[in-house]
């Protein structure tokens, strides 16, 4: 009876994984993820297997050991980093059943097998036991044991942790924190690989792994796990066999801990939620946001919408991470290319130096795109009520390009200023400037057309936020790219207007070129007002409909 | 008899399917107008073509005398909606969602703020005011939604189902703002499941199955053209030929 019922609860989480995958974009977005992550994953293998086999005993147990710390940690974040409202991941909808909570909690483990993140790490484990085996058929039986029982252990420990902060994770104040913390965390990973390979080299090993930290760090599960295996292969059997007991003893340990959350779940407590405060989530009514004057009341109110929205949509957010991501990521490169430079090498590293603002500038302006070119996108299922009013549609434009432009503009102002400080190069800032004032304008004047023709649905469940299509099939995404990019014809008149001075007639023509761009940028944006104005009147009920969550 | 709403020959289709097949209405001014139909009948699709949220593949709507084809900011001007899923912008707080609404119906600012007020009161919403829309239960976004169709005083009022998921004492304050407004001359055109409530409140009824009227006029001229004098409900079964009996395939219940 047990067994049926853990059959049937392994039956259901293999078909709700398997349906999540039932659209095509989704599924080839797990065929790139495969192809992208798989060649680390095997990569990541084959170092440990060969590590463990080649390298000295106790060189290859620490080895091993910093392995199984990163796979232990990644796989108990894992689950908090990439956390929705996954139907397959919520054991608590099993709970209406007359199913033992333990039989849920086995199955819920056993599961964990049909995750994408499993199957990515096996490969280092079966790798483990191989290396093993080069010192012996009993290391290779200890390491497929402690292999087993690290596998189990971690999994039981990242169930834990799910549980512990399942009210906390579902809650909707933790979906709009982990849009930022998420960008944050994979930022720093990507700085800390960076900087750890320039001060890889220069770092004293043989110190940091005689150290109390490391030492510390070697006795938690994936250490033990390591020293196991370590001490099997070095012929000692009965320290493996008591490090053995002490990682058995922590898997005791967190699946009692485990079944216990598993257990208060099912009596309906939702653990790790703080009780709220009575009037705790009112918003301060002395942040009103800001205020436009001078303009109709209208195009007030839209663009203080706007901005409220700005502050507090997680999309907004996310899209606010992604410009500070460009930025932080401009000034990192600037900061490694600005060490390796030498006086003989000065008119190359000023080429490199001006290539580097350019694309550095050009990847902030595309990532605005993305906030320009689908302007009602975010507005989701409130665009029904925002075509509901009778508002003139020029003002409606006009107060959410003054709100983008608002954000956009000192945000390029002052990444402009950092990126030609940092990189040395002052002297572009006349240069660097206008372009990245006058691009955004333009890019309001393009995007309102696009955003009217070609709107798309963003999607902000869970820890998704991305553009997604809805409905078209793949030739909308296509036309969408085709049509940005036949738009940036438009933005040459602005870019020769700031090179030009710059490469060939000297720097003083800008005091007549830029104002030209001014005026040729200015033109454009009124004349997509008065275009766009009747197309949006016309095509309000496809914008709609291509915008709005699909129901249930 | 001065109409509010005429529509003519109203017909969606989706791809081969068609939703909503040729629908007629007349609804007068000051009509306390109700929409019925079994789920999947095609009233939704109707209230959004109506209101111009939807463009119809053939047929006309009038709102007020305002066609919604070519006049669609003049009819906008004179009605409320309250769709079935609410679509409000959930991050603003209930207080910043009625200003802005005011502000973007042309009201005064300080007209606005009174009317918020107000409105924030009726719906028993006040001491929730200042939270964000996104952490309110279903019933307080429908009364929040309510309140926004409500604040620049509308002609005509278009509700879908506006009850379903409120609890009882709401359902009576919402009840009662309606028929406060009905006197005041706003017509109402409503669709709700609740055939107590619809034969309460409703002059006149309109009956959609499959995408096609079965049935309009008032409900006592319903019950002559099936032949019913029972409640709405049974008028109502009879005009969509619900089957009726005990499901014999439950039998073993």
């Amino acid at each position: 009876m047990a067994l049926a019922t853990i059959r049937q609860l392994l039956w259901l989480r293999w078909t709700l994984t398997k349906r999540s995958f039932r659209t095509k974009s989704a599924l080839v977005g797990v065929i790139l993820m495969l192809f992208v992550l798989a060649p680390y994953s095997l990569g990541f293998a084959a170092g440990i297997g060969f590590g463990v086999w080649k390298l000295p005993v106790t060189d290859g147990e620490h080895l091993l050991r910093g392995a199984l710390l990163l796979i232990a940690g990644v796989w108990t974040l894992g689950p908090l980093l990439g956390f929705q409202l996954n139907e397959a991941h919520d054991i608590t909808r099993l709970f209406v059943f007359p199913v033992p909570v333990r039989q849920i909690f086995i199955a819920s483990l056993l599961g964990c097998l049909f995750d994408l993140l499993t199957l990515l790490i096996l490969p280092s484990l079966l790798a483990v036991v191989v290396g093993a085996g080069t010192h012996g058929l009993g290391a290779a039986l200890v390491a497929l044991l402690v292999m087993n029982l690290f596998l189990a252990q971690t999994l039981a420990a990242s169930q834990a942790v799910t549980l512990a902060l399942q009210g906390v994770l579902q809650s909707r104040r933790w979906r709009d924190l982990a849009l930022l913390i998420v960008p944050l965390f994979w930022m720093a990973w990507q700085f800390g690989i960076q900087s750890l390979g320039r001060t890889a080299g220069k770092t004293d090993w043989k110190a940091f792994l005689s150290s109390p930290t490391w030492e510390f760090a070697s006795f938690l599960p994936p250490g033990l796990a390591a020293r196991a295996v370590g001490a099997a292969m070095k012929g000692l059997w009965p320290l493996s066999v008591a490090y053995i007991g002490l990682l058995g003893l922590f898997f005791v340990v967190t699946v009692a801990v485990a079944s216990w959350l598993v257990g208060k779940a099912h009596e309906g407590e939702e653990v790790g939620v703080p009780a709220p405060a009575p009037g705790a989530q009112a918003v301060r009514r002395a942040g009103r946001g800001r205020q436009l004057s001078g303009v109709p009341s209208t195009t007030a109110a839209v663009f203080e919408k706007e901005w409220r929205y700005f502050t507090r949509d997680p999309f907004f957010r996310l899209m606010g991470m992604n410009f500070l991501y460009m930025i932080a990521l401009g000034v990192f490169m600037s900061f490694v290319r600005g060490g390796s430079r030498s006086g003989a090498e000065e008119l190359a590293g000023e080429l490199q130096s001006s290539l580097g603002l350019w694309m550095g500038s050009s990847l902030l302006l595309f990532q605005q795109t993305f906030l320009f070119y689908n302007c009602f996108g975010p507005e989701a299922n409130a665009a029904a009520l925002l075509f509901a009013f009778p508002v003139s549609r020029r003002e409606l434009l006009i107060g959410k390009n003054l709100a983008q432009l608002s954000m956009v503009v000192p945000l390029n102002i002052v990444s402009g200023v950092l990126l030609c400080l940092i990189l040395k190069r002052p002297e572009l800032l006349p240069v660097q400037l206008p372009w990245l004032i006058l691009a955004p304008v333009l890019m309001a004047a393009v995007g309102n057309g696009v955003s009217v023709w070609l709107p798309f649905r963003v999607n902000t469940q869970g820890l998704k936020a991305r553009q997604q299509n809805t409905g078209y099939g793949a030739g909308y995404v296509f036309l969408s790219l085709g049509v940005s990019l036949a738009a940036l014809v438009l933005y040459v008149p602005i870019l020769a207007a700031v090179l030009v001075p710059y490469l060939l007639v000297g720097m003083g023509w800008l005091a007549l070129s830029v104002p030209l761009a001014a005026a040729y940028t200015l033109g454009l944006y009124g004349l997509s007002l008065k275009v766009t104005e009747p197309w949006l009147l016309d095509r309000e009920a496809e914008i709609i409909a291509k915008v709005a969550r699909p129901e249930g | 008899m001065q109409l509010s709403i005429q529509a003519r020959g109203l017909v969606k289709d989706y791809g081969k399917q068609r939703a909503v097949d040729g629908i007629d209405l007349d609804v007068a001014e000051g009509e306390f107008f109700g929409f019925l139909g079994p789920n999947g009948a095609g009233k939704s699709t109707t209230i959004k073509m109506i209101t111009g949220m939807l463009r119809p593949t053939s047929g006309s709507v009038q709102v007020m005398g305002f066609d919604m084809a070519t006049q669609p900011l003049e009819v906008k001007r004179v009605i409320g909606i309250l769709p079935e899923e609410t679509s409000l912008y959930e991050r603003l707080t209930a207080r910043e969602m009625l200003l802005f609404a005011g502000q973007m119906y042309g009201l005064e600012k300080a007209e606005t703020e009174r009317r918020t007020g107000d409105l924030l009161g009726v719906m028993e919403l006040t001491a929730d005011a200042d939270k964000l829309i996104v952490d309110y239960s279903m019933g307080m976004k429908k009364k929040v939604a309510l309140a926004a169709a409500l604040i620049h005083r509308p002609r005509v009022l278009f509700l879908d189902e506006p009850f379903n998921g409120i609890d009882p004492i709401s359902v009576r304050a919402i009840r009662d703002v309606l028929k406060t407004l009905t006197d005041h001359g706003t017509t109402i055109f409503f669709t709700s499941h609740v055939m107590e409530v619809v034969e309460r409140l409703c002059t006149r009824v309109a009956v959609i199955q499959k995408g096609k009227l079965v049935g309009q006029g008032t409900i006592d001229e319903l019950r002559a053209q099936v032949g019913e004098d029972g409640a709405l409900e049974d008028v109502f079964l009879k005009l969509v030929a619900a089957p009726s009996g005990e499901p014999e395939a439950l039998s073993w219940l």
